[in-house]
Order: C-alpha cells, then sequence, then structure tokens
C-alpha cells in the first residue's frame, strides 16, 4: 500500500466529499455553532477528538466483533451506544483533567452524540470497504485517515461560515431571511463552490 | 449497591428484548433481501438483452461443476420461457464471472462479463455486453458505493458512448471526466472484458470441431513456424474432448488465415476455418476436400496430392505441419509431461540414497537444463509392523529454482480406496517449492496415513537433494 | 417543550406537530436528512414514512416504560429503544423497498442519531401516558415527511419539470406527471448539494414571512382591539362624566 492512498483518502474526504456541504452530515452544529468563530473552532476540535477515536473503536468492533459472530445488521445500535458511551468517558475524563480544557471543550461533548457526522462517518468506514482493499488492519488506517480527514473538512467549512455569519449580523438583511435562512442559502453557494472540487482525486 | 443491580438488569433486560427483536426480524427479512438481490441483479442481464422483464426466475446451481456453471431461467406471468442465461466462472481472477444470454428458442444473443472492482469511492460492478460479432451492446453499472454524483454524471454521459463499439478496440473517452477514479474502474472493466473476450473467440473456433466444447488449455506454445499452439479442449465437466492445433496461413499478399486441425491420437478429424470473416467460399472448397481423409492416420495420408487452388499448397502445408508435429508431441509427450519445454533428456544418474533412488536432467530446443525429474520410492510396509503397505514409487519433476512441477505415482500397493487418496496428495504437490510444511501434510484419512507420511518423506529427501544439483549447476 | 398547562385535546395534539411545531421548518431538527434524502418527493415521502414508524413505535415503547427507568440511565436506555427500531426498519425497508433503501443509504441508519427522536422521547414520551405520546409522534413525523415530501417536489420539479412516482416506493403504477421540457434551463444544481440548501432556504424564508405577516396582522387586530376598548372606555368615561354632570346639574 502506498502512501498516496492515505493522501488520496485525506483530500477525498476533506475536500472533494466534504461532510458537511456534500454529504450533509453534522449540519444541526453546522448551523448552531456557528454563529461567532470561536464556538466553532471549540465545536471543531470537540468533533476532530471524538470523530477519529470513535472510528478506530467501531471499526473494530465491526471488524473484530461483529463480522466474525455475523451480527453485522446490529452495527447501528453498536455504533451508536460505543459513540455515547465514548463522549460520556471523554467528558469525566476532561473535566478531572483539566478545568479550563473542560470549559472549552466540554460544553460541546453532549451536543456531539446527536451529530450524526461521528455515526455517518463510522457507518462510511466499514461501507466504503476499506478491509476488503487493503487488509483489515491497514484498512484501519485508511478508515482514520478519511475521519481525520472528514474532520478537518467539518472544522474549515464550519470556520469559513461562521466568519461569514459574524460579518452578516451588520448586513441588512431583509427581515424573513434574517438568522437561518440567509445562512442555508450561503452554504448553497459554499457548496457550489466545493461542487468545482469534484474529480480532483 | 442494589440500585445498581437494578440499573444494570433494566440495561440488560431491554438490551435482550431488543436484541430479540432484531434477529427475529433479521431472520424474516434475510431471505427476502436475498431473493431481492438476485431478482435485482439478474434482471439487469434480461433488461440489457431486450429480453422482457421476466414475472418469476429459475435459479439452478450445479455445485460441484468446476466452471461454477449457474443457469437462470426467466418465465413471464404464464410461465413461458422468456429467456435463459448461464453464468460462468473465469479463469482471470479480475473478473466476476461470464454469462452468456439466450432468447425462448435457445439462440445465443451474446455475453456480458461482471467485473467486480475496489477503488478510492468504494466498490463498483460494472457489466459490460457484447453479441456475436463483438459489438458492444451496453456497459453498466449494477451497483456501486461510489459517489452518487459521479456515478450520475459517468451514467449520462460517458457510458452511452460504449454501444456499437467493438469490444476489442474501443475508444474510451481520455479527457476529464469529472470522476475519473469511476471511470478507470469501467475502462478497466471493460479492457477487462476484451481481454476475455478474445480468449472465447479461441473457444468459438474450437466449437465448430468440438460443438460441447466449453475451455482450453494451452497445452503447447510453439513459438516459432506456422503451427502456433497445441490446446487441449474440454467440455463442460471439464473432460477432455481433444487436442486441436492452431494453424496460421501468413502468406504476403494475403490476409493472414486462422486454421484448426483437430487430430485425436494420430488419426485426422477435421479442418476448419478459425473466423467467419476469414471464410471465404474458395477456403471452404479447398478445405472440403480434405475432410475426405477423417478418420484416417497421419502416417497414412499423402496430402500433397492436391494442388490446384491457390491456397491448397498452404494448407497442405499446414495439415502437414501438423501432422508432422502431433506425431512428435506423441514422442514427447511424456518428457512434456514433466517439463513443459522439455524436448530431451539427459543421462539417468542413478544415486546411493535411502529413498531417491535415481535423477535425469531435461532439456529445451535450447539444450538449456530446465530442471530435473527424480524417481524416489520407500517400502512402506518397513514403517510399521502392523501396517501391510508396499513399495511406494514415485516421479517428481523439480525446476532449477526449485519448483515442482509434476509430481506422479509410478508404483504403489495399497487399497483402491487409499490409491485414489494418494493421488490427490501427491496432486498437491505440483506447482509447490518444496516440500510441504507439517502442517500441509493432510492427516485426514486413516487408511493412507502412512502412504501419505511416506510420500512425504520422499519428496522431501528428493528436494534435500535437488538442493546439492542445484548448487552443483551453479 | 414544558408540560402543557392544560390538556390539548387529541387533535390538538396531532396537528401542532405539522404546523404549529414542525419539527423542519420551525424547530430545525432533522436538517441533515432533509437536505440529503430530498432530491425527489418520493425519496423524502419515503424518508418521512420511516421516521413516521420509528417515532411512533418509539415513542409508545418510552412512555410504556417511563416509569421503570431510573433518571440516571433514561438516555442510553432511550437510545437502544430508537435504534432497534432504526434496525428493525432499516431491514423491513431493505426487504420490502430496495429502490428506496439504495436511494436513501446511510440516511437510514442516521435516523437514529436524528435529534428529532430523541427530543420526543425525552421532551414528550417520558412525561405523557401511551396514547398521548403516539399521537405526538405520529404527529410529528408526519410534519417531518410533509416538509420533506415538500423539499424534494421543489428540488425534483426545479431539476426535472417532472414528478416521478412508483420509482423508489413500491407502488403499483411508475410514471411522472407535470412533465415540462426544462432541460434547457439547465437547473439541475438543484438536484445537487448546494440546491438542498438553497431550497430549504427559501421555504423557510417563506414561512418567516407568512409568519411575519400573520404576526403584523395579530398586532394589528390587537391594536385595533386595544384602540376599540380605550375609544369604548373613553367614551364610557365621557359618558359616566356626562352623568354625573347631569345628574349634579
Amino acid at each position: 500500500m502506498s502512501p498516496t492512498v492515505f493522501f488520496v483518502a485525506i483530500v477525498s474526504s476533506m475536500l472533494v466529499n466534504n461532510i458537511v456541504l456534500l454529504r450533509f452530515l453534522g449540519i444541526c452544529p453546522f448551523l448552531g455553532v456557528s454563529k461567532r468563530s470561536e464556538t466553532a473552532v471549540g465545536m471543531s476540535a470537540a468533533v476532530m477528538f471524538v470523530m477519529v477515536v470513535s472510528s478506530v473503536l467501531t471499526y473494530l468492533i465491526y471488524y473484530y466483533i461483529l463480522e466474525p459472530f455475523e451480527i453485522p445488521y446490529i452495527s447501528t445500535i453498536a455504533f451508536i451506544l460505543v459513540i455515547a458511551s465514548l463522549v460520556q468517558l471523554v467528558e469525566m475524563f476532561i473535566k478531572k483533567i483539566s478545568k479550563k480544557l473542560y470549559k472549552s471543550l466540554g460544553i460541546y461533548l453532549p451536543l456531539i452524540v446527536t451529530n450524526c457526522a461521528i455515526i455517518g462517518i463510522a457507518e462510511t468506514n466499514v461501507r466504503e470497504g476499506y478491509a476488503t482493499e487493503y487488509g483489515v488492519l491497514p484498512g484501519l488506517g485508511v478508515a482514520t485517515v478519511s475521519a481525520l480527514g472528514a474532520a478537518l473538512g467539518f472544522a474549515l467549512v464550519i470556520f469559513a461560515f461562521s466568519t461569514i455569519r459574524e460579518r452578516l449580523e451588520a448586513a441588512d438583511v431583509p427581515p424573513a431571511w434574517k438568522g437561518i435562512p440567509i445562512s442555508l442559502v450561503i452554504a448553497g453557494i459554499m457548496a457550489l463552490a466545493f461542487l468545482g472540487l469534484e474529480g480532483l482525486v | 449497591m442494589l440500585p445498581k443491580l437494578k440499573i444494570a438488569l433494566i440495561l440488560f433486560v431491554i438490551g435482550a428484548v431488543s436484541g430479540a427483536g432484531i434477529v427475529g426480524v433479521n431472520s424474516f427479512t434475510e431471505d427476502i433481501i436475498e431473493a431481492n438481490r438476485l431478482r435485482e441483479e439478474h434482471e439487469a442481464y434480461f433488461d440489457i438483452f431486450g429480453l422482457d422483464m421476466p414475472e418469476e426466475f429459475d435459479v439452478d446451481e450445479e455445485p460441484q461443476d468446476v466452471y461454477c456453471r449457474r443457469e437462470v431461467k426467466g418465465y413471464d406471468a404464464d410461465r413461458e420461457t422468456i429467456g435463459e442465461i448461464v453464468f460462468f466462472c473465469v479463469a482471470d481472477e479480475d473478473v466476476y464471472e461470464r454469462a452468456v444470454a439466450y432468447d425462448k428458442d435457445g439462440n445465443r444473443l451474446g455475453q456480458v462479463f461482471r467485473v467486480d472492482d475496489v477503488n478510492n469511492h468504494g466498490e463498483i460492478s460494472t457489466l459490460v455486453a457484447f453479441d456475436g460479432n463483438f459489438e458492444i451492446l451496453d456497459v453498466r453499472i449494477v451497483h456501486t458505493t461510489n459517489t452518487p454524483n459521479y456515478v450520475q454524471r459517468i451514467e449520462d454521459d460517458y457510458l452511452g458512448d460504449f454501444a456499437g463499439q467493438d469490444i476489442r478496440d474501443v475508444d474510451f473517452y481520455d479527457g476529464s471526466t469529472g470522476a475519473t477514479i469511476t471511470y478507470n474502474s469501467i475502462r478497466q472493466a471493460v479492457n477487462l472484458t476484451a481481454a476475455n473476450a478474445e480468449a472465447d473467440r479461441v473457444l468459438d473456433a474450437y466449437r465448430k470441431v468440438y460443438p460441447e466444447a466449453d475451455n482450453y488449455e494451452r497445452a503447447f506454445d510453439y513459438t516459432l513456424g506456422c503451427i502456433r499452439y497445441r490446446d487441449a479442449v474440454y467440455d463442460i465437466e471439464g473432460n477432455l474432448l481433444g487436442h486441436v492445433y492452431m494453424a496460421q496461413y501468413d502468406d504476403e499478399g494475403h490476409d493472414p488465415i486462422d486454421l484448426v486441425v483437430a487430430v485425436e491420437d494420430e488419426t485426422f478429424k477435421d479442418v476448419v476455418v478459425a473466423r467467419e470473416d476469414q471464410a471465404s467460399e474458395t477456403l471452404m472448397d479447398a478445405l472440403d476436400k480434405y475432410r475426405d481423409y477423417t478418420g484416417e492416420h497421419v502416417g497414412d495420408i499423402d496430402i500433397a496430392a492436391y494442388d490446384d487452388t491457390v491456397y491448397d499448397s498452404s494448407i497442405t502445408h499446414l495439415l502437414e505441419q501438423s501432422f508432422v508435429r502431433c506425431v512428435e508431441d506423441d514422442e514427447q509427450r511424456e518428457l512434456r509431461e514433466f517439463f513443459r519445454w522439455a524436448t530431451r533428456t539427459g543421462e539417468v544418474e542413478t544415486i546411493d540414497n535411502d529413498y531417491v533412488e535415481s535423477y535425469q536432467p531435461y532439456y529445451d530446443e535450447d539444450d538449456e537444463l530446465l530442471g530435473h525429474v527424480y524417481i524416489g520410492e520407500m517400502d512402506t510396509s518397513d514403517l510399521t509392523d502392523d501396517y501391510s503397505g508396499g513399495l511406494l514409487r514415485i516421479k517428481v519433476s523439480i525446476d532449477l529454482d526449485g519448483l515442482i512441477h509434476n509430481a506422479v505415482i509410478e508404483e504403489i500397493n495399497e487399497s483402491n480406496f487409499a490409491n485414489d487418496l494418494l493421488e490427490e496428495e501427491i496432486a498437491r504437490y505440483r506447482g509447490m517449492e518444496g516440500p510441504m510444511e507439517e502442517e500441509d501434510v493432510s492427516d485426514a484419512f486413516s487408511s493412507a496415513t502412512y502412504s501419505g507420511d511416506a510420500l512425504n518423506t520422499i519428496i522431501e529427501a528428493i528436494y534435500a537433494h535437488n538442493g546439492e544439483n542445484i548448487e552443483e549447476g551453479e | 417543550m414544558a408540560k402543557p398547562k392544560k390538556d390539548p385535546g387529541l387533535l390538538a395534539v396531532f396537528t401542532k406537530g405539522i404546523i404549529k411545531e414542525n419539527p423542519v421548518f420551525v424547530a430545525l431538527l432533522g436538517l441533515c436528512p432533509a437536505l440529503a434524502v430530498t432530491s425527489s418527493l418520493e425519496t423524502g415521502l419515503g424518508m418521512g414514512v420511516l421516521v413516521v414508524f420509528v417515532l411512533t413505535l418509539s415513542n409508545i415503547v418510552v412512555s410504556l416504560i417511563r416509569r421503570l427507568i431510573p433518571e440516571e440511565i433514561m438516555i442510553p436506555s432511550y437510545i437502544i429503544v430508537i435504534a432497534t427500531f432504526v434496525t428493525i426498519v432499516e431491514m423491513l425497508t431493505e426487504a420490502f423497498a430496495p429502490a428506496l433503501f439504495d436511494s436513501l443509504g446511510i440516511f437510514i441508519p442516521l435516523i437514529v442519531a436524528n435529534c428529532l427522536i430523541m427530543s420526543r422521547a425525552v421532551a414528550y414520551a417520558s412525561e405523557n401516558n401511551v396514547g398521548r405520546s403516539a399521537i405526538d409522534g405520529l404527529g410529528m413525523a408526519v410534519g417531518f415527511g410533509l416538509a420533506l415530501g415538500l423539499i424534494g417536489l421543489t428540488r425534483e420539479f426545479l431539476a426535472t419539470g417532472a414528478i416521478a412516482y412508483g420509482v423508489f416506493i413500491p407502488l403499483p403504477v411508475e410514471g411522472a406527471i407535470l412533465g415540462f421540457d426544462i432541460a434547457p434551463l439547465n437547473m439541475e444544481v438543484f438536484v445537487g448539494p448546494a440546491g438542498g440548501f438553497i431550497v430549504i432556504g427559501v421555504w423557510l424564508a417563506v414561512f418567516n414571512a407568512i409568519g411575519l405577516y400573520k404576526s403584523r396582522k395579530r398586532k394589528e387586530a390587537w391594536d385595533r382591539w386595544v384602540e376599540k376598548k380605550k375609544r369604548e372606555k373613553a367614551e364610557k368615561k365621557k359618558q359616566k362624566a356626562m352623568e354625573s354632570a347631569g345628574g349634579s346639574a
């Protein structure tokens, strides 16, 4: 397996198949915490951490427990439970080790359980068939890198979007369009821009 | 403590009920999902060939068949046959399977190759269909996890370009398709189909001599001369039908003409034109005359008798060459059993070794040493008192890289049952490098265990000796 | 959502999910599927049907077991209940509507992460009886489905000029209605990702505008009513004053 595989995986999941704008995962936090760039950065960090760790865990569970026992059809339940417990654990852990980190990251963690981007990436990793192409363990590498790329793509888009929205506060928007409607149209225009990256890899 | 137990219990009960529910629904839907999948998969095949969409399918699988033949018949609402698709495995591992389509009267409509690929966007399965003239009928994606937008783009803008082209010479779109990875998988599918379709063209030629022909194996590649290959032709069950010689008449000023000459046991069987587009009337007339010799021994045929058409002298030459090859082949057949390219053998060297009796070097036509053929033996009754075996004698060919080309049993004194098992056992050595690891040696059968051990011991001894030979050779 | 002060009728419980508290257009819940599976009317409605099943059933079960579950494990228990129904619905869809299953793809298992379902379980079903919870779930899910249908209808029509039926949802007939030739306009972007955002944005603005118009009207009506009352009061005062003046006179 050549290193280009990882490069392609990261570019593909970060830009070409951007998780928010082209795959519609994680729209709730995308709209919910993008009013200010500070909160956007905090949320991105939390998402990145949970996404990468949960990807590794769900991947291992899928290929070392669900597949051998021939019960891949319960993957949805298994994944959501893993993610929910993981988020709980991380929250308790962060609370213990650093009050400061907890203040900046902790408040986003409970929101993450209902962030479909996390379970969406977990499901995508097993659906993309990395394990069939590269073998189970090398496939884990590709899956992890893709998850990282997806999280980076999330961070990139949500940060850019939050800066736009900060500017928008000062703009004179017709009352019916204020808030979410105009934001969605802007997201649409951003998605158009990302469509230009299609076929990059 | 107690409240914690209660919590655990409640969670457990919820989990158990949910698990039971899911397993129940799964056992109910599993078969339906599988049936759906089969239907979806087969409907595409009927659709490609313009057949009506069947209401009902009848899937007939022959599990033991080496070609994993699977017949799928489609019926309309009144149980009238609409058509039939017959699936086969393909030797080329990159091709998932090959299917031949027939209409309700049994006319052959064409073939479909299914190629499964895993690219950077996920899985993609492509069907490539072409008719008897190698004209592409359709290229379509039947299953994919690639990005839907890309797949849609490929389907809308590029797949249509394939229809009507010659599968052997396809014009691919070589600009940016905007979905390069997906398009590359399609390109690969078409190329693989073309490569395998060519093989099928050879088979089509052989079917003119042996209508049941379903597979062939290159028995010999002559590289030089007008006779190009000798192929062994098999039917669907893997039985050998006979050998054919592919002869090419390549005279300046003419297009090359491929002839298929069938000779069985040094008896002339038939000669036909390999490709329809070369079958001119004069040529067919010329060939017809040679069919009078059908059933005669090749040594008795005076093929120089005909010389009145433009083709005759060349056909005569080709047949002559085939017959010469045939006689030569029969002489060398035994040589080639051990080394495919062997043309002569060297002196037999007898050696004094417990299990290795002698060895003999084999050479190809350029006098290059190919490897050695060993004869090894062992008396299995010596192994233990309560076992009445006997002499086991085997012949093994090992090349200079240590690869076992062939291994056969020369003499054996066992029950018939053990004989069969040992035949199977020795077949496993062919194509192996060196003696088997202990865990690879079959211990599944009891009546031939001692012989199996003996077999491995002999081959090990031979292999050890071959190591010395190779060193000496270097 | 707080517990209703007085018991509204069952009909009101049902209809509030469709209009007043519409999950997509008012509460902005479940926007991921609202964007991802609404490239056609049928996929949008199909998703709606699946959510109807999951939300109604999960509300019923949550309401049934609400007194048994200690608070500490409320969320994990509800997650298991919801995920179970999602898995069951997923398997049934694959068996009986394979085309819909393929087109919804990953968004069927993702129903599990749809905030709408969890929020109804926590906010309503865990505090109300089975009948009300079922009606609430049904109403919310129907509102969700109708919203998705509306978005899907808009996008499909703008992009293709027609509305297909029987393609994804297994209906006995298959075909398309309307069917304007709008190919020259080249508006395929509306079935693409960008179109999803823009169409939802525009619909939200439309509903906002209607809302603003209504509240303005209501305000005007209120103002008029206040004005009227004031006038009446003033008149009464005047009359009283006159009466008292007349009486004293």
